[in-house]
């Protein structure tokens, strides 16, 4: 019968169960919104992280435009006309300090590592550029050997709003400011330096130098070092508060280019270990190469599902039952050797080769063993006294005898019948 | 639902942007974009419930042949659905090459021929259809398993049958001395002929030679219309793997062979398949049933782990025929089964019949017996003889009995059975 009369004669079959119509009333319908929901979600998702354009949202950073970032400041410099470089590469970094630049670096949150601190405080001292610190904290004392961080804690009676208090053309200009975390502040470790400023300090009467915004020489190539201890002065969402503004502009001076450092951990000379310029040697990657490694996860994940999925399940088949034939025989050869039946095993072996001797030569079935052992003897020119104890006599010590009588025996055969 | 390796390539390809721009948006991006082209595509990709599935397997083979089995797809929608199928069937059907990728447009079907080649007899059946189903992108694929019912028949290879017209000349030369039973009815002229040399002069016939002045001998024929019941154990001892089958696979060849002979000599054979109870019963072959159907009802049959019933067997047996018959038994010569449960029936089935029993030989214990080098293979020596010679022994005792044995090969057993045969049917015993 063709295939086609046959699909005309039987019909076909096809997947059970109600058809797509009935499906779509009940439980597929809700599984359709279910879909729909989460692509939904999803494509809300994606939208939302695209039109945040995936900027950097660390605080300070120059690329944030949330109320703790620091995009604006960034911003109005340009503004103004004032060239801004921003880069969270150390290379970079130490490249505009060898210049002689003006370079702001984020210094918060101990961002930076001691070997960085030293390495660009060093060669600042050695170049005369002027570097501008916000928030070091304890971190200032890396940078320099004439300032201590002290923080008395939220517990200090402290008012927030200060004026400069100083004689920092500077800090006068850009007037009163608020800091928050009113219990810290750099103090000088010696008498008041010359061309120093200790502004904006808590308490204006105590002898020693103190205050929020600090400015010391640096080197003796003419360069300063500022520190800006007040990290909400740069935010975006307190930026034109009180005087912000004014004392960043002012302080990051007039003409010269600046160079806006935000350090990230990759590239800097670590404590311990690195590639020759202190840089440590998994950094030496570029990102990019971390990221697609990162990326052979779902794709590791999506080839499991591609070819771990069966094209159906397996086929089944009982199949019939299936004995081993010489598995009994295997056995019973087991056995004898295990219990070093070497008697009766040869015994069998000799029976066997009896009765196929006396079968050759012609001999009753009847006949006793030592007349067929004699008869072969003499039928194949053998020793008879030999031949017997092969046959009939010999005792199997040990394994090696039995093996020899056990190949006598087949040459005994052979003789008979060479055939 | 299944992905499909063009998914996998989206996934590769989405490592280029992550390398341009290496954020964790892009990540979040990346992997947001993949799942919506699979949502999608799935949403995209044609159901499977439209189509209809029909199997039409091809003609029945003997074992070693080639058959074949459509597969017909039909479209019953409107749109046109890309398709990878797999065409399962049972491992032994032997079914290669059985996925395969078509496009059906709607309303329109598809035929596929999955070639196969079945490595054991039997009724081997179909197993599901699995289909997956893609849109054009093809990214995600809807994936559905189907029973759709069907089985070839795998016949016995009958390898026996080379050996039938030699067995069945040799039948006819028996015959032949009586020219009358090639030609037709006979009559009493044709009953006898010229003596030629080598007929026994003891059939001369003086009477007829002084008639006809030439020497003419009577002529005997074989008698026909006996009955010949061949008997397949199927007991755990025939599911014995020998050679290159079971025992019960040499059995159904030599049961085959004989009853072919048996039937082309003219007698009437019937064949019982029997372990613990009787599972087949076919005949008399010649006149109600054909070789073929014997063939057909033998097929589906496999030794299952079950002891035979002698009993059983001796009471299906005489209930066949109540007239003397010859009656094979066709099994595995295990001394102590034949011993402690065929032999005691024995007495009571050669009152009335004549008796023979085949069993098959594992060719594997004269392999056994012929390495000696090593303690293992001595000891495996002396239990492989000791099987021999317990065989031998057994095969002494049943002649003792006037049971007929042929104890011989896988290969050999057929054409020894069948000699066994001739030989009784030539000496007139049966």
């Amino acid at each position: 019968m063709s295939a086609q009369t046959d699909v005309a004669v039987r019909g076909t079959r096809s997947v059970g169960g109600p058809g797509f119509a009935a499906r779509a009333g009940g439980l597929a319908r809700s599984a359709a919104l279910w879909v729909v929901a989460a692509i939904v979600l999803l494509i809300g998702g994606i939208v939302l992280v695209l039109v945040e354009g995936g900027e950097n949202t660390a605080p300070v950073h120059y690329e944030s435009t949330q109320g703790d970032g620091g995009r604006a400041f960034v911003e109005v410099l340009r503004e103004h006309g004032r060239d801004v470089t921003t880069t969270d590469t150390y290379l970079d970094a130490g490249t505009a300090i060898d210049n002689g630049e003006t370079v702001l670096v984020y210094a918060s949150s101990w961002s930076l590592t001691n070997a960085a601190i030293d390495d660009l405080s060093a060669r600042a001292a050695e170049s005369g550029a002027h570097i501008v610190l916000i928030d070091p904290e304890y971190d200032v004392e890396l940078w320099t050997d004439s300032l201590l961080y002290d923080d008395l804690g939220p517990g200090a009676q402290a008012p927030t709003r200060r004026a400069p208090a100083c004689d920092s053309d500077v800090a006068n200009t850009a007037g009163a400011v608020r800091h928050t975390d009113t219990g810290s502040e750099y103090f000088s470790t010696t008498s008041v330096p010359e061309d120093s400023h200790f502004c904006y300090s808590g308490d204006p009467d105590d002898p020693v130098p103190h205050g929020v915004y600090v400015e010391v020489p640096h080197g003796d190539a003419g360069g300063t070092l500022s520190v800006m201890g007040s990290e909400p002065w740069f935010m975006n969402e307190s930026l034109a508060a009180e005087g912000n503004m004014s004392l960043i502009a002012g302080v990051l001076g007039t003409d010269e280019p600046i160079t806006y450092y935000y350090p990230v951990d990759r590239d800097q000379p670590g404590d311990d270990e690195g590639g020759p310029d202190g840089t440590p040697s998994v950094w030496l990657f570029p990102q990019w190469a971390f990221a697609t490694l990162l990326w052979s996860l779902p794709v590791v994940l999506v080839a499991l599902l591609v070819y771990g999925r069966r094209m159906g399940p397996l086929a089944v088949e009982p199949l019939p039952v299936i004995v081993p034939a010489a598995e009994t025989v295997r056995g019973r050869s087991a056995l004898l050797q295990r219990a070093e039946a070497r008697a009766e095993a040869l015994s069998d072996l000799r029976a066997a080769a009896l009765v196929r001797l006396g079968r050759r030569l012609a001999l009753p079935p009847d006949a006793p063993a030592a007349e067929v052992a004699a008869r072969a003897a003499a039928v194949a020119g053998l020793d008879p006294v030999w031949t017997e104890a092969v046959l009939l006599t010999e005792h199997p010590h040990d394994d090696e005898t039995l093996i020899r009588i056990s190949i006598d025996i087949t040459t005994i055969e052979s003789e008979v019948d060479p055939l | 639902m299944a992905l499909t390796w063009r998914f996998l390539v989206l996934t590769v390809l989405a490592a280029i942007p992550i390398a341009l721009r290496p954020v964790s948006t892009t990540f979040a991006v990346m992997i947001g974009l993949l799942l919506i082209a699979g949502l999608l595509d799935w949403l995209a990709a044609p159901g499977i419930r439209a189509l209809g599935f029909q199997r039409t397997p091809g003609p029945r083979i003997r074992l070693g042949e080639e058959t074949s089995a459509v597969l017909t797809i039909t479209n019953g929608g409107r749109r046109t659905r890309r398709l990878h199928v797999r065409d399962a069937w049972a491992p032994t059907a032997g079914a290669h090459d059985n996925r395969f990728r078509t496009r059906v447009r709607g309303g329109s079907a598809h035929e596929r021929t999955t070639v196969l080649t079945p490595t054991r007899r039997g009724m081997l059946r179909a197993d599901r259809v699995t289909v997956r189903s893609t849109s054009l992108l093809g990214l995600v694929a809807r994936q559905r398993s189907l029973e759709v019912p069907a089985a070839i028949t795998v016949l016995p290879p009958f390898h026996s049958r080379r050996h039938l017209p030699s067995k069945l000349r040799r039948l006819r030369e028996l015959e032949g001395r009586t020219a009358v039973m090639l030609k037709g009815a006979g009559t009493e002229f044709d009953s006898l002929r010229e003596y030629v040399r080598g007929d026994d002069v003891r059939s001369i016939d003086w009477r007829a030679t002084a008639r006809a002045q030439e020497v003419m001998v009577r002529t005997y024929r074989p008698e026909r219309d006996r009955r010949v019941i061949i008997v397949l154990d199927s007991s755990r001892l025939s599911a014995r793997y020998v050679g290159t089958g079971t025992a019960f696979d040499a059995a159904i060849e030599s049961a085959l062979l004989l009853a072919g002979l048996a039937a082309g000599a003219g007698d009437r054979v019937d064949v019982l398949v029997a372990d613990a109870r009787v599972r087949a019963r076919v005949g008399p072959i010649g006149r109600l049933a054909s070789l073929d159907h014997l063939m057909h009802r033998v097929t589906p049959l496999a030794p299952e782990l079950l002891e035979a019933d002698w009993e059983t067997i001796t009471s299906a047996v005489m209930g066949v025929t109540s007239h003397r018959a010859l009656v094979v038994f066709v099994t595995a010569l295990d001394p102590a089964t034949i011993a402690e449960d065929l032999l005691p029936t024995l007495p009571l089935l050669t009152r009335r019949h004549m008796v023979a029993i085949a069993s098959v030989a594992d060719p594997v214990l004269n392999d056994m017996t012929s390495a000696r080098f090593t303690t293992e293979q001595v000891y495996t020596a002396a239990a492989a003889e000791r099987e021999l010679l317990e065989s031998r022994s057994l095969s002494h005792a049943l002649s003792g009995l006037g049971v007929h044995s042929v104890h011989e090969a896988p290969d050999d057993l057929p054409p020894a059975l069948a000699d066994l045969y001739i030989m009784l049917k030539s000496s007139g015993r049966l």
